[in-house]
């Protein structure tokens, strides 16, 4: 278990390697550079810039360059917050980010899963339907229409809660609902249909036969193999947690890493973007990991002798 | 004797997209205390249906109507189940929770009526593998379910049934899912405990033969009606029904046609065939399993070898290498004294065709019959204009029984029978020289395979067909076999004229299998003696195991090179691998 974790943290070198290589081609291939403003710099001034930053220098050991701050934990400066590096800037705005991820994949899991398993259970009842349908819009309408709206009702109409910022108490609540109600519906979607599937196991019916109550079967004999699907969607859900906290950022005004990544996209930060793009990826490799870990524990047939 | 369960004017209907559909209709049976009643059926009988839906287990669509008696008060399931009634099902893997350890989920079971702390529930339940053979049990219990070998889950099936101490098993196709060796202590295990603790047990099977020497009475269903219904000797020795007598003939003790012999014209023979698959171990460690270990196959023109043995022995494995659908085999094969390594990929196909165990798997269920009958044409002769591939078409789909409404349609519109024709028919419409059937008549209901016995029989007369038929079944073996090969552990251990084999077997392990294979014959079956074997067949990744007949010249190393025995000879044409006297299965 423990080399094949190692093994697989090894394998994550190459993986960032390639993510990083790539980004910085297509970063450099956009047309603009850094320093593109409405007003326009002298080109004397802009040489100098390009000096400063080591732009002038050919895209080979630019991104040699790179990659060796990188290995020391440097990311470069930002070119666009002149004042602050790109480590800066990702020190400040993880943990809001993660804050809200962490809540919103905890959040999507705890109500997707036993939502799914009710409806699951109480498949093509009434119950069922409307839930079903409720994770269809859910699943349906983007979380730009959701965010806005949710700021109206409670916090422009209602004020229960603030419209945007971090300062305030229960300044995480909207941002963390309107993340996490796509996901909800999503998981509690996956979960009905294969708890449909797995009910109709040939094991279930022997539980039946042994006279497990209900919630024994659900619970003891249904759930963990209902929830190998869900697992592997936890990749991808954290994926769209992840690009979903970038509008939801914006929406809400905090101070996440979301913004970072936009802006400085818009604004040809090369640093800022590829520092955003590590940390991502790095986040999703190592997800992915847990999600193969979670796997062996929901299943002893996977596990390795 | 004193009834103890009883259904009357029992019915199950299903409710689907295509309306009711009546599974069963107008039963009524009862069942003694103490007694065995056989039910059989084949598949979509309603057998299985007929227990689950007396104690409330049938899918949700199911609605019962009728009366339903256990000790002659109207069944309710919950004060039934888990207390005086068990069940156990068919595929002990997939009916066992993979996620639990045997032990959760024998002592839920047991826990569940009566208040026991888990320590003691445990001791009882080791004390039932124990009693259900299990070797190393108290080492079991915390085992998964797929790190046991399927005998031993479904013994670990019965153990679980048992906690409840039922004065009723219900067994579903105990043993169908299982190798003869394997099925024989199975059934001699259910024996002794039914008259242990004068249980009444439910056996619902398709093999009359399995029944034989287990059931007191019998019930004979088709299509969710009673069809016959008889004690035991009665329904043997004078059946009344035609389908009961055709369920009785699949299963008589094997017979072989002898033949004269003719000269023997060689059409396939291959020499030494060695298929080594490679298991990691550890990620610098590999283990070789021998799949086929120096396997010689001898096929004459007309002639039909069957080879026969039990899962894992390699036999799929032998078929694939000879037709060139395994990687890496080493051996000689040689088609009508050709090196089949010279001939073409097209050449060789034309010349050796399959037919699989799975009709529905094997046929692309995109594709319409008629096109997948003549797919082999376009590919392997492609100069065939449409009309001439007709032609070919219509006269390989009158020989092997293929109706001509079906060309169009597809797979999934037609029955298992239907299906194995259609393989049949696109292997044959290349004229092939040699035929090899992988277990072609397993996956089909007994009076199916019965049928294309003898359609394959018909079309090896007609055609002077060359085949090799592989099975488990050793009734099929000798029926349709000239030549009989036994194959363990990769290994021959006997092989010869069928007639000579079923007369004068030789080796312990072609000994055991003839005693293990179930007969229709209730004194028969009844006067074998009970097996008490706790080992199932032994890995074969320790090449120890190829050693089990003949232990005095084993090296005690498990990757140690071992002696290989040599080939002895019983008679003309018959000879069977040396073996310890003192061996037994």
């Amino acid at each position: 278990m423990i080399a094949f974790i190692i093994r697989r943290l090894i394998f994550m070198v190459p993986t960032l390697f390639v993510v990083i290589a790539v980004t910085f081609m297509l970063m450099h291939a956009a047309p603009g550079g850094p320093f593109d403003r409405e007003q326009q710099l002298t080109p004397e001034a802009e040489a100098e810039l390009n000096i400063h930053y080591g732009l002038n220098k050919p895209l080979v050991s630019q991104f040699t360059q790179y990659l060796g701050g990188v290995l020391h934990g440097d990311f470069g400066p930002s070119f666009r917050y002149k004042e602050y590096s790109v480590r800066d800037l990702i020190g400040q705005g993880l943990p809001v980010s993660a804050q809200l991820g962490i809540q919103a994949l905890m959040l999507a899991l705890i109500f997707g899963i036993s939502i799914g398993l009710y409806a699951g259970y109480n498949r093509n009842k009434f119950s069922d339907s409307i839930i079903m349908g409720f994770a269809m819009i859910g699943i349906a309408v983007p979380n730009f229409v959701v965010a806005p709206m949710l700021a109206l009702v409670f916090a422009v109409w209602l004020h229960w809660l603030p419209v945007s910022g971090l300062d305030a108490p229960g300044a995480m609540i909207l941002p963390t609902i309107s993340l996490v109600l796509p996901q909800i519906a999503a998981v509690a979607r996956l979960t009905r249909g294969s708890v449909i599937e797995v009910l109709q196991q040939n094991y279930i019916r022997t539980a039946r036969a042994k006279a497990m109550p209900t919630h024994v079967i659900l619970l003891r004999h249904a759930l963990k193999p209902s929830l190998m699907p869900i697992v592997s969607y936890l990749g991808p859900a954290a994926a769209n947690l992840l690009t979903g906290s970038v509008v939801i950022e914006v929406i809400f005004g905090l101070p996440g890493i979301g913004r970072y990544f936009v802006q400085g996209a818009l604004n040809r930060d090369y640093t800022l973007v590829l520092g955003v793009i590590i940390v991502y990826a790095t986040l999703l490799i190592v997800l992915n990991l847990l999600a193969d870990l979670i796997y062996s524990w929901l299943d002893p047939r996977l596990r390795m002798s | 004797m004193k009834k103890l369960f009883e259904l009357k004017n029992w019915h199950v209907k299903f409710k689907t997209p295509d309306g009711m559909v009546n599974a069963l209709d107008d039963i009524s049976i009862s069942v003694n205390k103490g007694e065995c009643h056989g039910i059989v059926g084949e598949s979509g009988s309603g057998k299985s249906q007929m227990m689950l839906s007396a104690f409330g287990l049938l899918a949700s669509n199911g609605s019962t109507t009728g009366t339903a008696l256990f000790d002659d008060l109207p069944i309710e399931p919950q004060k039934l189940l888990g207390q005086r009634v068990g069940f156990i099902f068919q595929d002990p893997l997939t009916s066992l929770t993979p996620h639990l350890t045997i032990g959760q989920q024998m002592v839920e079971a047991l826990r569940r009526y009566q208040s026991l702390s888990i320590a003691d529930a445990r001791k009882i339940c080791i004390g039932l593998l124990d009693r259900c053979r299990i070797s190393d049990s108290s080492r079991r219990i915390d085992q998964y379910p797929h790190e046991l070998s399927g005998g031993m889950r479904q013994r670990v099936m019965i153990a679980q049934a048992l906690t409840s101490k039922p004065d009723m098993l219900i067994a579903d196709e105990p043993t169908t899912a299982l190798d003869v060796t394997v099925q024989a202590q199975v059934l001699s295990l259910l024996k002794e405990l039914q008259k242990e603790r004068s249980m009444a047990l439910v056996f619902i099977t398709h093999d009359m033969g399995v029944v034989a020497g287990m059931a007191d009475t019998i019930t004979v269903l088709r299509k969710g009606k009673i069809i016959e219904q008889a004690p035991v000797e009665a329904i043997f020795r004078a059946p009344k029904h035609e389908y009961t007598k055709l369920l009785i003939s699949a299963r008589k003790s094997p017979v072989s046609n002898e033949v004269t012999a003719i000269e023997r014209k060689p059409c396939l023979i291959a020499k030494n065939i060695n298929v080594k698959f490679s298991i990691k171990k550890n990620w610098r460690e590999k283990l070789w399993l021998r799949a086929v270990d120096g396997v010689d196959v001898n096929i004459a023109h007309g002639e039909c070898l069957a080879v026969i043995g039990e899962s894992g022995c390699g036999k799929s494995t032998l078929a694939r290498s000879l037709i060139g659908l395994q990687s890496k085999v080493a051996g000689d094969i040689s088609l009508d004294k050709e090196d089949v390594n010279t001939l073409t990929v097209r050449d060789r196909c034309l010349a050796l065709q399959i037919v699989f165990q799975d009709p529905f798997a094997s046929l692309d269920p995109r594709m319409t019959i008629g096109d997948a009958i003549t797919e082999p044409l376009q590919i392997l002769k492609p100069l065939l204009n449409d009309h001439q591939r007709r032609q070919i078409l219509l006269s390989i789909i009158d020989e092997v029984g293929v109706a001509k409404a079906w060309l169009n349609r597809y797979p999934h519109e037609l029955s298992g029978g239907q299906s194995q024709r259609v393989g049949i028919a696109r292997a044959l419409i290349v004229n092939p020289k040699l035929l090899i059937c992988d277990e072609a008549i397993s996956a089909l209901d007994t009076t199916t395979a019965l049928q294309i016995i003898d359609l394959l029989q018909r079309l090896k007369q007609d055609r002077a067909l060359s085949m090799m038929f592989i099975t488990h079944d050793l009734g099929a073996a000798f029926h349709i076999g000239d030549r009989v090969m036994v194959l363990y552990l990769g290994r021959i251990v006997e092989e010869g004229r069928a007639g000579a084999v079923l007369k004068n077997p030789c080796h312990p392990y072609t000994k055991t299998l003839l005693t293990a294979s179930p007969v229709s014959d209730p004194e028969a079956m009844r006067a074998r003696a009970a097996v008490h074997l706790v080992d199932d067949v032994p890995s074969p990744l320790d090449t120890r195991s190829a050693m089990r007949f003949l232990k005095s010249r084993m090296i005690d190393n498990p990757t140690a090179d071992q002696y290989r025995p040599v080939m002895l000879k019983a008679g003309d044409d018959h000879a069977y691998a040396e073996f310890d006297a003192s061996a037994a299965l």
